[in-house]
Parts: C-alpha cells; sequence; structure tokens
C-alpha cells in the first residue's frame, strides 16, 4: 500500500502541495485529477523523491520513503512515467527499455520482460533499432511506459500520459493502461482529462489549488455535480467559477 | 569475436609494429607519438563529455597532474618510471574525484565554469607552489625510461604509445558497451529520467570524471618521460580548449570520433605549415566549416546528442 499523509510541497516562497493525503491500495488504479496548476504533478513528484516534500509523509508498505532520493524510491520498486515521457531521445528503442532494467541483474528475466512490452506494444518491437528521437509522441508515450515496466514496478504513477497525444492515440494507450492494471500493477495517474481518468481508474481524486477538495470511487465521482460542473463541462450556462 | 574481426585485429597491430620502422624521420616520428598522446587524452575528455555529457574545461589539468606526479616522484624520490606512470594515472583519478565531487549539483554552462575555473586554480598552483613544483620555470632533465639498460628513443617511445593508445582505446570501448557506459549515456540525455529508473547520477558523474581523469593522468605519465621538459605552460587552458575542439569535430559521443579529431587537430597545423602565418586560419576556417556542416562531428553520432540539448531547451521553455 502506497499511503501518503499530509505532505507540503513548496517551491521557496510558494507552496504548491499543501497537506494532501491519498492511498493507492494494492492492486488498484487510483487518479488524481484537476485544473492545471493544481499541484497534481507536484504531489506525483514528492512521492517519488524528485521534489522531496518540506511535511508530512510517504509510506510504502509500511516503510517510510519520504524525501529518499529518486533512485533509491526506484529501486524499491515504484515507476514513474514522467510527464513529455523523457525518454532517452539518443538512444534506440530497444536500449531505452534495458535503461529500464537497470538495477536488474537477472538477464532472463530481463529477457522475458522486454517480450512481455513487444507484445503490450508491438510498434515498439518493430522499431527496436531506432533512435528513441525518432519516434512519434504517441510511440515515444509507449516507450516510456514500457520503460518503467521494465523495472518490474508494482507501483507504477503516470505523469499526464494523454498530453499533446492524438485522440485515437490516448484512447489506445489507456486501453494498454489498464490492461497494465489488470497484470496486478497498482496505478496512480494524474490526468488532466478528467473524464477519460474517471472511466478507466477505480478511484479518484480531486485536487484544486494544492489541496484535495474532494475523493470517491470513478463512478461517483463522475457523477458528482461539482466534478462535472467544472472538470467534464456538462453544464454549459454556468460559468466555470475558477 | 568474429574470425573477421579477429584478422582485422591482427592487421592491424601488424601495420602497427612494422610501420614505424620504415620511419626514419625524427620529426614525422615525434608527430606520431604527439597524436596517439592526445588520443588516449581525448579518450578520456570523450567519457566525461561524450558520453556523460559533462561540459569540461580542465581536462588540461588532468594531463597536467599526471605528468607532474610521475615527473616530481621519479625526480625527487627516485620512484622507477613505470610506478610513477601507475601512480600519475592514480593521482589524477583522485583529482578527478575531487572535481567530480563539489560540482556534482551544477549543469550545463555552470559546470562548464567550474571545471574552467578548477583548471585556473590547478594552473596557478603549479605556478606558484615553487618549492615543489620549481614554478613558471618547469621541471626540466625528466628521466627518460630505459629497458635493459637501454634508453628510449623515439621509435620505442612509439611503440610505447601505441600500446598505450591501444589499451585506452580497449578500456574505452568496454566502459562504453557495459552498464557504466549507458548510465553515462542515460545521465547526459536527460539526468533527471535516469534517476527514475534508479541511476544514481551524482555517483556515475563522479564515476565518469574519475576515469576520464585517469586517462589524462596517463597521457601525461607518458608525456612527462618523453619530453623530460615540463611546465605550466603546456597544461594551459588552451590545450584544454584543444581537447574540447578534438572530441566536437571528430564527434562527441562515438568513442572512436574524438580520436580522429585528436589526429585531424595535431596533424593538420603542420600539413599547413608551408602556409606559416596563414596556416591557424586556415584551421579555424575548417573547424567552423566542419561544425556548420557536419555538427554531430567527423564520425557522426553526436548530432542526437546536440539535438537532444536542444530539444530540452525548447522544453524548458515551454514550461
Amino acid at each position: 500500500m502506497l499511503n501518503v499523509e499530509k505532505i507540503v510541497v513548496s517551491y521557496g516562497n510558494i507552496k504548491a502541495v499543501h497537506g494532501v493525503s491519498l492511498t493507492v491500495n494494492d492492486g488498484e488504479f487510483v487518479v488524481l485529477i484537476g485544473n492545471n496548476g493544481a499541484g497534481k504533478t507536484s504531489t506525483l513528484k514528492a512521492i517519488c523523491g524528485v521534489n522531496p516534500p518540506s511535511g508530512g509523509k510517504v509510506n510504502l508498505n509500511g516503510e517510510d520513503i519520504t524525501g529518499k532520493p529518486s533512485h533509491k524510491i526506484a529501486a524499491k520498486r515504484v515507476a514513474l512515467v514522467p510527464e513529455g515521457r523523457r525518454v532517452f531521445a539518443g538512444m534506440t528503442v530497444r536500449e531505452n527499455l534495458d535503461m529500464g532494467a537497470f538495477l536488474r541483474r537477472d538477464k532472463g528475466g530481463i529477457e522475458k520482460d522486454r517480450e512481455t512490452v513487444y507484445e503490450l506494444f508491438p510498434v515498439l518491437r518493430e522499431r527496436f533499432r531506432q533512435p528513441a528521437g525518432t519516434l512519434s509522441g504517441g510511440e515515444q508515450q509507449m516507450l516510456a511506459i514500457g520503460r518503467a515496466l521494465m523495472a518490474q514496478p508494482k507501483y507504477l504513477l503516470l505523469d499526464e500520459p494523454s498530453l499533446g497525444l492524438a485522440p485515437i492515440m490516448v484512447e489506445n494507450i489507456f486501453e494498454k493502461i489498464i490492461q497494465i492494471n489488470r497484470q496486478g500493477i497498482s496505478l496512480l495517474m494524474v490526468e488532466q482529462n478528467a473524464f477519460l481518468a474517471l472511466s478507466v481508474a477505480n478511484r479518484g481524486y480531486v485536487m484544486d489549488s494544492g489541496e484535495i477538495v474532494l475523493t470517491g470511487t470513478a463512478q461517483e465521482l463522475l457523477e458528482n455535480d461539482m466534478v462535472k460542473r467544472v472538470y467534464l463541462g456538462m453544464d454549459e450556462t454556468e460559468e466555470i467559477p475558477i | 569475436m568474429s574470425k573477421n574481426r579477429l584478422i582485422q585485429y591482427v592487421l592491424l597491430v601488424i601495420i602497427l609494429v612494422t610501420v614505424p620502422q620504415f620511419i626514419k624521420n625524427d620529426y614525422a616520428l615525434h608527430l606520431l607519438i604527439m597524436v596517439a598522446t592526445y588520443g588516449i587524452l581525448v579518450l578520456g575528455l570523450e567519457i566525461i563529455l561524450g558520453q556523460t555529457g559533462l561540459f569540461s574545461l580542465g581536462h588540461a589539468a588532468f594531463f597536467g597532474m599526471g605528468a607532474y606526479t610521475s615527473a616530481l616522484l621519479v625526480m625527487r624520490l627516485g620512484v622507477p618510471i613505470w610506478l610513477g606512470i601507475i601512480l600519475a594515472v592514480l593521482a589524477s583519478g583522485i583529482l578527478g574525484f575531487l572535481l567530480g565531487f563539489p560540482t556534482l549539483r551544477l549543469r550545463g554552462d555552470y559546470l562548464a565554469i567550474a571545471t574552467l575555473g578548477f583548471g585556473e586554480i590547478f594552473g596557478l598552483i603549479l605556478v606558484n607552489w615553487d618549492s615543489l613544483t620549481h614554478g613558471p620555470m618547469g621541471i626540466p632533465g625528466i628521466v627518460r625510461p630505459q629497458i635493459f639498460g637501454v634508453v628510449f628513443d623515439k621509435h620505442m617511445y612509439l611503440y610505447l604509445v601505441i600500446a598505450l593508445f591501444i589499451l585506452s582505446l580497449a578500456v574505452a570501448f568496454r566502459i562504453s558497451n557495459s552498464f557504466l557506459g549507458r548510465a553515462f549515456r542515460a545521465v547526459r540525455d536527460d539526468e533527471d529520467a535516469a534517476e527514475f529508473l534508479g541511476i544514481h547520477i551524482s555517483k556515475y558523474k563522479i564515476i565518469a570524471f574519475v576515469i576520464g581523469g585517469m586517462f589524462a593522468g596517463l597521457a601525461g605519465g607518458f608525456y612527462a618521460h618523453y619530453v623530460t621538459f615540463i611546465s605550466p605552460d603546456s597544461f594551459s587552458y588552451e590545450d584544454s580548449e584543444t581537447l574540447l575542439a578534438m572530441v566536437f569535430l571528430g564527434g562527441a559521443g562515438t568513442v572512436v570520433g574524438p580520436v580522429v579529431g585528436a589526429v585531424v587537430l595535431v596533424l593538420l597545423p603542420e600539413i599547413l605549415s608551408f602556409m606559416v602565418q596563414w596556416r591557424m586560419l586556415v584551421v579555424g576556417v575548417i573547424m567552423v566549416l566542419v561544425m556548420i556542416f557536419r555538427p554531430q562531428g567527423l564520425m557522426g553520432g553526436g548530432m542526437r546528442f546536440l539535438k537532444r540539448k536542444k530539444e530540452l531547451a525548447t522544453m524548458a521553455e515551454k514550461d
């Protein structure tokens, strides 16, 4: 279980996240939705040690991992698919995947997992010798997810996987994300596309101005009036109060 | 290794062993020795700059550290030359650690300036620590190596430096193809992404500086006992700059590229020497042209790295 307790994230004097608590149970698919600048990415970065929180706690299966450097958190099988994909542009697709398995020494297992990733994203197999920088945005997103999977994560954190992708590609990638969750990997996904996120997840948290303002099962949130109005834009007669 | 490859290597060794025998001209031998020395030096910078992407403007300091370490140990303490060169390698490696550690958090331009300062400090120490280094006068009369009582002549120096160069090249290739090389390139392409994947980037940056320093230390140790006179002038900022130019001209990140760069930049000014005062101008023009028409360097490959930097820059702007 990944448990975040009242974390605070500040950049200098500016507080981006004030006291956010959330939980990801084993096997669960949790989404964190909210507008631009709500503090979603900051929360994710605090969990995986990129910007250590200035207050609060992050617990992984009862172990306190607050403020540990990201490479140590990665070793605890928490993988991040960062915003903007961040593949190693100069390396080939296959090298990128191997980088995901950097901490592993079991050659046979790595080989097997690479096959699994190729089965999940066949286009990566076709392009395995191509430099990652030459892939399309969607393919790079697939590669970023595949690379994270190569670390055999128990918890996969996804930051805006739909960002900048064509709708059909987004649909394709979300289908794969559901498949990954079905394999028993717990997911915490940050997403601006609230409708899409809630339609695939088990549970959700809604963030606004650095705080969690609402939480519930995905179904509950989809039916919630405030969510409908603000994030799903379902009532066009009313102005968005932000 | 395939059979063809093996034959290629054997042929290469035969050429390298026999060809020098036919070179009788001292000047030509000297140039070849300098090409190989610079070859070893740039292999070190290639690991730091080409593979790991750490912009270092102080590589000459590692070269100087190696040269001074071996020269002083041999001259003052009577250490055997071979041991002196080995200790030079270690000393430069330690210097690499001393540079890498405090500059860990620096990236890009900031790191470049810090390494520039580091090189300057090293030069100033050489000039001002009179009692140890003889100051700006340098150290003359450094002992030449001997083998079975025979003092090294130019041919023997050439064979020695070729052996050291081949050893360095093999080590550089081995590193580039190992998990170390992969970690270096991951740090170069995207530090943050590397960190998420469990790569302890600080550790690998320091390792890059240590290994790069050791290559330079080897070149320096050899150089001191070859030219038999060293002074702070031989390890100045200009030399760091030349090394940098060799790496980019040949192709950063390709291992072989920087060596090609070293060959070109050592030999070109000599080949053009008939032009007297115009030759450095011609060298400059050639470098500008290469950078315009082949920004990835003569041996290619580095392009992706530069492009990636550009991409990152535009991404940062968007943020």
